[in-house]
């Protein structure tokens, strides 16, 4: 009886279920690809903070020269080939620069006495905090 | 029959079932004049419809975020804090935040050595050696620092007030030089000021030795970030980070995974070690490189020794990993002035639970506890030196 059945329906139409069941698998499909191939490859960005505030969003794969202005002045932070370092900041101890090119997700600089810092975010960052 | 039927047949054969449950028998009739469309149309709605959206809202359900990571930093103590909190919704997290902001805030104005405040007055008063009423914020500091102190046998001693001030570490900016003259150093260190120059009577203190000058530097961020861990539990936050400047508390985890930390290379660029902390522990560095000045060619570090009184030397950075972050911030000092030499017995009398220290030279020194747990980025270091191990005193 089921072969019947089956007979029967095999190759005939569409039916309103299958049209269902189509754009369903149509919607994870898009789903799946927008989560783990459109964005880049960690989908890391650099969040820039100024006295303690939100100050901007940078794409840590786009290479630029950014002048930030902090409370004593402009620091230069530089982004190329997915790492960031400070180019140039007005204190004393220059520690910021010292910290030389950030590339993990999570790594941070800051210059204190400009209130200027930066620091990688990413969904699975590698270290959730600095320690030094 | 029905039982015969696989259960894959009621699902692709509704209209099959819906003849069965109205107890009358599907005839030929119903399989071949009966359009599988048009018997199931009264049913879509009903029947088909709420099994593609169960399916659907599980599908967009398991995009749509739980609570992560929330993460807010902000400039307080002289310092940037950074506050990482998993698994409680954004709103609640930024309140408490909030809350942690002005502990911290009030706690940098009480506690600072020399602005006007509870710490500061008591500053004044002190060299006169008469007894007078403290601040209530100020005497668990000295209850347990002075405790600290001594188990690192004073090398962690915040009665050194007036030598950092000399050194010119006690403002906010790095001093330009030059370095204070040997003389005025060597008075300080004659006069050999402790906190057990200090009598705590109550809530009453007073000084035996006028040259007491409390700077709790090297102290008070471990306390302010144990208060913030304490007021995060009150508030029921199991899983968070505080950072304050770089010395950090964790507790619980980060999810399904344990929170990863890494570690500053003291010497050269970027990150030396990774370490994974689950449960609760604190990790604190003292380093060369933190606050210093340069004066004719000469390099001189805020991390004063207190019975030379000069800038404590054969060390890079010290890492001590403990429970309590006053102790560790205490304990990071002490082994700091102690030196290659040293920092193992005062690391066993204070108590602390692991120590990662960098000599000058580069070589790096650990507790054989931390072997399994501490992974070295890039290039191994190219000397380690592994310790005893710490047995637990107390």
């Amino acid at each position: 009886m089921i072969n019947r059945l089956s007979e029967r329906y095999l190759g005939e139409k569409l039916f309103t279920g299958d049209l269902v069941i189509l754009l369903a698998a149509l919607i994870v499909l898009v789903m799946l690809y927008l989560q783990y191939w459109h964005s880049n490859a960690n989908g890391e960005q650099v969040v820039v903070m100024v006295s303690g505030k939100f100050w901007s969003n940078l794409d840590l794969y786009e290479d630029q020269v950014i002048e930030i202005p902090g409370k004593l002045g402009i620091s230069i932070v530089s982004i190329s080939n997915g790492k960031i370092r400070f180019r140039s900041s007005p204190c004393s101890t220059k520690q910021c620069i010292h910290q030389g090119w950030l590339h993990q997700g999570g790594e941070f600089a800051a210059c204190l006495p400009n209130e200027v810092s930066v620091q990688i975010v990413g969904p699975d960052p590698r270290f959730d905090s600095i320690n030094f | 029959m029905s039982k015969l039927l696989p259960a894959t047949f009621w699902f692709t054969e509704p209209w099959f079932a819906k003849r069965w449950f109205a107890k009358s028998w599907p005839t030929k009739r119903h399989f071949i004049k009966q359009c599988p469309v048009d018997a199931m149309r009264p049913i879509i709605p009903r029947v088909i419809k709420p099994f593609f959206i169960v399916i659907l809202a599980l599908l967009l359900g398991s995009c749509s975020k739980s609570p992560g990571a929330y993460h807010e930093q902000f400039l307080e103590f002289g310092t940037l804090v950074d506050v990482k909190i998993w698994g409680v919704n954004e709103d609640k997290a930024r309140q408490i935040v909030a809350v942690i902001a002005d502990d911290f805030a009030f706690m940098h104005q009480a506690w600072h050595a020399w602005k006007p405040g509870s710490l500061g007055r008591v500053n004044q008063l002190l060299p006169s050696g008469e007894k007078f009423t403290v601040g209530p914020s100020i005497i668990p500091l000295i209850k347990r620092s002075a405790k600290l102190s001594k188990s690192s046998g004073y090398r962690f001693n915040p009665a050194i007030g007036r030598l950092v001030r000399l050194w010119g570490f006690a403002d906010d900016a790095p001093p330009q030089g030059p370095p204070p003259t040997e003389k005025a150093i060597k008075e300080i260190v004659a006069l050999n000021p402790t906190m057990d120059d200090l009598i705590l009577n109550d809530i009453q203190l007073k000084s035996i030795n006028p040259a007491v000058h409390l700077d709790f530097g090297g102290f008070a961020k471990g306390v302010a970030v144990d208060m913030a861990i304490a007021h995060l539990q009150e508030l029921g936050i199991e899983n968070a980070i505080v950072n304050a400047g770089g010395d950090l508390r964790a507790i619980g985890q980060h999810g399904e995974r344990a929170w990863r930390v890494g570690i500053r290379n003291p010497r050269g660029e970027g990150i030396l070690a990774a370490v994974d902390v689950q449960g609760d522990e604190s990790i604190f560095t003292s380093g060369d490189y933190e606050r210093f000045f340069e004066y004719e060619g000469k390099r001189y570090h805020h991390i004063l020794d207190p019975h030379t009184g000069y800038p404590a030397q054969g060390v890079a950075s010290v890492t001590i990993f403990d429970t309590k972050a006053d102790r560790a911030d205490a304990a990071a000092t002490a082994l700091f002035i102690a030196g290659v030499d040293d920092w193992h017995q005062v690391a066993q009398s204070m108590g602390v639970t692991g120590v990662m220290l960098v000599a000058s030279d580069g070589a790096i020194h650990m507790t054989p506890n931390l072997k399994n747990r501490v992974y070295f980025e890039n290039q191994p270091p190219n000397q380690i030196i592994w310790s005893k191990p710490l047995s637990i005193a107390q």
